[in-house]
């Protein structure tokens, strides 16, 4: 009875256990991001420029054409024709052929729409400081502003008028986090994106604390963030969305907490 | 920058023409534009308006938001309890010295204004539910002596931000907990529509009552 079938039921629990403390699996389609701490792009009044990021989840590739298409078959409060105009504009879904979807990035798609589908998946948006963290990174490099020719290559995509037809997802830059398009494809939803504020303008600004924010002249800026203009690029982009913008090469991707 | 804030102001006239409701426009002493890419071609939806079922909310209302929020008193309370009378909405935080105590003043002296409807309630949404506790925001509202028309609120971070979103405020926590962030006030009509917001320029408040005595005409 006991003896050898008895060490096998005993031998096997200890495997079990181990099976389970190991570390949790990704979920599918999602890259594990360590926690980090970098720069700011900006001065806070109280002159600390650090930013703190937790341990996360991300998207692999931003959501398709294909993933959204599925997601209003699901939620049709979601399709143009239902969808409240508090919550997305006219030009909602206006450049999706949802009847053909591909997995090109999915665009004109409004904050509220993004947040939705995100939630629908058990996810959310990432935050700013959580999607900047990953845009650091080169193809080797967790911080990639230490390697001039990565710098050059994202300042270069941003400096070309986006193409009128959107490559599919998964097919340019994939960083050291083994998350691709981050730069060179599309404009992404962040969960945020209204704490991206702007000062006001000289005539009318005189109650703003000018050491709040320093985007526009590299004055006040870190010294390592004078040459990341696509960071300050992003940055004007997100001051300038509402949240119900359709924008035509604006998509999103989603983040998980991770334990 | 004038020519802008005309245009703004006609098509807000235009629209309380249509409705009995209340228009103001508040404005704030401390600017923050926010439009400097964002393009003018974002056109309004246009919809045929049906007759709704009791109890359902247009599509353009802000009460289909279906949040969940706690009130001074500790009580549940959802936008849609708002219906029925106009509504003044800004946010805040309790331990904001600078901005928010101007907006606040501005709204009770919309309060105390004979255009304005006696019906009309105030509701101050906190940035900070973390430190803004029922407590705090029921101390809060004593000091500042509201009235029983101002509703305070505390609610959940992503409700919080989702509002704020909706209200076309922009706002971020900074490193030592104070928040830095736009001045909007927007004002619903009865039925939960947002008849009108503040541009955020400075305004004198006697444009103010001059704008709700025609509004309410």
């Amino acid at each position: 009875m006991s003896g050898t079938s008895g060490l096998l039921r005993w031998g096997c629990v200890p495997l079990l256990l181990g099976v389970i403390a190991a570390a949790p699996p990704e979920p599918k389609g999602m890259e594990r991001i360590a926690g980090g701490t970098y720069e700011a792009l900006y001065k806070s009044d109280k002159l600390q420029t650090k930013v703190s990021v937790e341990p996360f989840y991300l998207d692999r590739y931003p959501v398709t054409e294909r993933d959204f298409a599925r997601f209003i078959r699901k939620h049709p409060r979601w399709r143009s024709e239902n969808i409240s105009p508090l919550f997305a504009d006219d030009k909602y879904l206006t450049t999706v052929n949802l009847s053909d979807p591909s997995s090109r990035p999915v665009t004109s798609v409004s904050w509220f729409a993004a947040k939705a589908y995100c939630r629908s998946k058990g996810k959310r948006l990432p935050t700013t400081n959580e999607w900047e963290f990953v845009a650091l990174a080169s193809e080797t490099a967790v911080d990639g502003r230490g390697d001039p020719k990565f710098m050059a290559k994202v300042s270069e995509w941003y400096g070309s008028p986006s193409t009128d037809s959107l490559p599919e997802v998964g097919q340019g830059f994939r960083n050291v986090w083994g998350v691709f398009d981050m730069h060179g494809l599309v404009w992404e939803w962040v969960s945020d994106f209204n704490s991206a504020l702007t000062i006001g303008e000289s005539r009318n600004a005189g109650t703003v604390d000018p050491d709040l924010f320093c985007g526009a002249a590299a004055v006040g800026t870190t010294e390592s963030q004078k040459i990341n203009y696509p960071a300050f690029l992003r940055y004007a982009f997100r001051s300038s969305l509402e949240g119900t913008y359709a924008v035509h090469n604006l998509g999103f991707r989603c983040a998980m907490d991770a334990p | 920058m004038q020519s802008t804030i005309s245009a703004f102001v006609a098509r807000w006239m235009r629209r309380s023409a249509t409705s009995a409701s209340l228009l103001i426009i508040v404005v704030a002493p401390i600017a923050v534009p926010n439009d400097i890419l964002a393009e003018e071609s974002h056109a309004h939806h246009h919809h045929v308006h049906r007759e709704l079922e009791a109890g359902e909310h247009s599509s353009e209302s802000l009460f289909q938001v279906d949040s969940t929020w706690l009130d001074q008193q500790g009580k549940t309370r959802r936008l849609a309890d708002f219906a029925g009378a106009p509504t003044v909405l800004a946010m805040v935080y309790a331990s904001c010295d600078a901005a928010c105590p101007a907006m606040i003043a501005l709204m009770k002296h919309m309060e105390s204004s004979a255009d304005v409807p006696k019906n009309t309630q105030f509701v101050l949404v906190s940035f900070d539910p973390e430190r803004d506790t029922v407590d705090k925001l029921q101390a809060f509202a004593r000091s500042l002596r509201l009235s029983d028309r101002w509703t305070l609120l505390r609610g959940a971070p992503d409700d919080v931000r989702e509002l704020a979103v909706l209200l076309g405020v922009r706002f971020k926590q900074n490193e030592d907990k104070s928040f830095s962030h736009s001045n909007n006030i927007t004002v619903l009509d009865g039925s939960g529509e947002i008849e009108g917001r503040s541009a955020g320029l400075g305004t004198s408040p006697s444009v103010l009552v001059e704008l709700a005595r025609e509004a309410a005409s």
